[in-house]
C-alpha cells in the first residue's frame, strides 16, 4: 500500500515528535521532514531537489510566520509545484471563526483539532 | 427675582448690574452690593465667540479667591422706556463637568477592562489549551501503547508531558502576577531615578553576564505608583537585555521629555528591533515572536507595562527599526 508522504510544521518540537510517531505507527504515513518554522518549510517546499510530498500538516499559532501567513504565501506558488499536495491545518482552539476561514479557503482541505488522531486525518483525506 | 430657579443678574445699558438675586450671591460668592459695584467683566469671563441669542453656552465665572468656576450662561434683552436692559441667567456647571469627566474616565477604564477580558478569553481558549492538548496527545498514546514501548521512549514521553505541564503552570503563574499588578495602586511623589536604580539592581544577574553601555539622564520627580514604576523599568530593561543584538555591544539610553501636560520617559536600545507587523502584537499576552526553546513561552512583561501605563492614565508607545533597535516611551500625565 502506498503511504502518504508528510511534512509537519509546528513550532513545538514535542508536538512534531508525537505526530511523527503516531503517523508512522499507523503504517499509512511517512514523515518526510519536520519544521519548527513555517518560513523554512516554505523554502524547502520550493527547493528543486525536494522529495515528493502528499500532505502538509500545518499549525496555526507560530512565531514569525503563522499558519495563515504560510497559506497566503503558499497560494502564490505555481500550481505544478502544489499538484497532488493536500494542506491540513492543526488547531488547539475552538475558534469558530478559524473553522469558517479554513472552510472558505480552497488551499486548506481540512481543519483538525489537536491532539491529532490518525483515524480523523485518514477520514478527512478520503473526503478531500 | 428670588423665586427664579437660577442665579439672575440684570444689567443696565452701561453693563452694570443693577439687580441680582440670592442665588447669584451664592454662586458668585459675593454680596449683592459687591456685585453691583463690580463690572460684568470682573464677574464673568468674557467670551471671544459671538454670543448666541437663544442657546445656553459654557462660560466661567471669576470668584473672589481668583478661582474659576464653570457655569451655563444664557441671556435675554429687553427695552423699558427706550433703555436697554440685559438679563443674565447663570447655572452652576462645575459638578456636571466633573461628573462628565469622571464618566469619560470610567468609560475608558471599562473599554480597557473589556479588552483585558477578551484577551483572557483568548488565552484560556488558545494559549493554555496548547500545552494541555500536548499532554492529552502524549498520555493517550501512553495509555494505548505503553506495553510495547522501550524504557527510553517512555522516559522521552514522560519528559515531554512534564515540560508541557511546567509550561502551563508558568503561564498561569505569570497571568496571576499580571492580574495582581495595580491591585494596591496608589500614586505618590517619586524620584524616578531611584525607581530606575532599583530595577537595575534587580536585574543584576542578567546584566552582569552582559557587556553594556548605560546612559542615564537624570529623571524628574513625578506622581506615580512606586512598585509599578519599578516593575515598568525592570520589564523594559529586561527585554532590552534579552533581545540584544549579538553583533554589537548593548547600549541603553534612558531620558525624559516634557510635552504640555505629559512627561515622557524614553528607553532606547540598540537591540534586535521589532518589525512593523509585530509592533502591536508584542503588547499582547504570551505572543511569541521568536523561536523559543521548548519550555519557554512568549512573555507577559510588555502587557504588564501597558497595564501600568493605563493605571497612570498614560500610554506606552514604541518606535522600532528591525535590526537597529527600539525606543519604548511611557507617557505619564504631569502637572508642572
Amino acid at each position: 500500500m502506498k503511504t502518504h508522504k508528510v511534512v509537519l510544521i509546528d513550532d513545538d518540537s514535542s508536538i512534531n515528535f508525537l505526530h511523527q510517531i503516531l503517523l508512522e505507527k499507523s503504517g499509512q504515513y511517512t514523515v518526510v521532514e519536520t519544521f519548527l518554522m513555517a518560513d523554512k518549510a516554505l523554502e524547502y517546499f520550493q527547493s528543486p531537489d525536494r522529495p515528493e510530498i502528499d500532505l502538509i500538516l500545518l499549525d496555526i499559532n507560530m512565531p514569525k510566520m503563522n499558519g495563515w501567513e504560510f497559506i497566503e504565501d503558499y497560494k502564490k506558488l505555481p500550481a505544478e509545484l502544489k499538484a497532488g499536495v493536500t494542506v491540513m491545518m492543526l488547531t488547539t482552539s475552538v475558534n469558530p471563526e478559524h473553522m469558517t476561514l479554513a472552510e472558505e479557503d480552497l488551499e486548506i482541505k481540512g481543519m483538525i483539532h489537536k491532539p491529532l488522531k490518525v483515524e480523523t486525518l485518514s477520514a478527512l483525506l478520503e473526503k478531500a | 427675582l428670588e423665586k427664579a430657579p437660577d442665579a439672575v443678574l440684570i444689567l443696565n445699558s452701561h453693563q452694570r448690574v443693577i439687580l441680582s438675586n440670592e442665588k447669584a450671591s451664592q454662586l458668585l460668592q459675593r454680596s449683592k452690593d459687591e456685585i453691583t459695584e463690580l463690572s460684568i467683566a470682573d464677574l464673568i469671563e468674557q467670551s471671544e465667540k459671538k454670543e448666541s441669542k437663544t442657546e445656553e453656552e459654557e462660560r466661567r465665572i471669576l470668584l473672589p479667591d481668583g478661582k474659576l468656576r464653570h457655569v451655563l450662561y444664557s441671556k435675554a434683552e429687553f427695552l423699558i422706556e427706550e433703555e436697554h436692559f440685559t438679563i443674565l441667567f447663570l447655572k452652576d456647571n462645575e459638578e456636571r463637568l466633573t461628573m462628565m469627566n469622571a464618566l469619560i474616565e470610567k468609560d475608558k477604564d471599562l473599554e480597557y477592562q473589556n479588552e483585558q477580558l477578551l484577551e483572557l478569553n483568548y488565552i484560556t481558549s488558545h494559549d493554555l489549551q496548547e500545552p494541555l492538548k500536548t499532554i492529552e496527545g502524549y498520555t493517550d498514546y501512553l495509555i494505548h501503547n505503553h506495553k510495547e514501548m522501550s524504557q527510553e521512549m517512555l522516559l522521552t514521553f514522560l519528559t515531554n508531558v512534564r515540560n508541557a505541564s511546567s509550561r502551563m503552570s508558568y503561564m498561569i503563574e505569570s497571568l496571576l502576577h499580571h492580574n495582581r499588578v495595580g491591585s494596591h495602586f496608589a500614586k505618590k511623589d517619586l524620584d524616578l531615578n531611584e525607581m530606575l536604580n532599583f530595577a537595575l539592581e534587580n536585574l543584576g544577574g542578567a546584566l552582569n553576564e552582559t557587556e553594556y553601555d548605560l546612559h542615564l539622564e537624570s529623571l524628574p520627580r513625578v506622581e506615580a505608583g512606586e512598585i509599578e514604576m519599578q516593575l515598568y523599568f525592570q520589564n523594559i530593561l529586561s527585554n532590552a537585555i534579552k533581545y540584544r543584538s549579538p553583533d554589537r555591544k548593548l547600549k541603553i539610553e534612558v531620558s525624559s521629555q516634557k510635552h504640555n501636560h505629559e512627561l515622557w520617559i524614553l528607553i532606547k536600545d540598540n537591540g534586535l528591533g521589532i518589525a512593523p507587523e509585530h509592533q502591536e502584537k508584542i503588547f499582547q499576552v504570551f505572543q511569541k515572536l521568536q523561536q523559543a526553546p521548548q519550555t519557554i513561552v512568549g512573555g507577559i512583561g510588555l502587557s504588564t507595562c501597558k497595564k501600568i501605563a493605563h493605571l497612570h492614565q498614560g500610554e506606552i508607545s514604541l518606535e522600532s527599526v528591525l535590526g537597529e533597535g527600539s525606543t519604548f516611551t511611557l507617557k505619564l500625565p504631569f502637572n508642572a
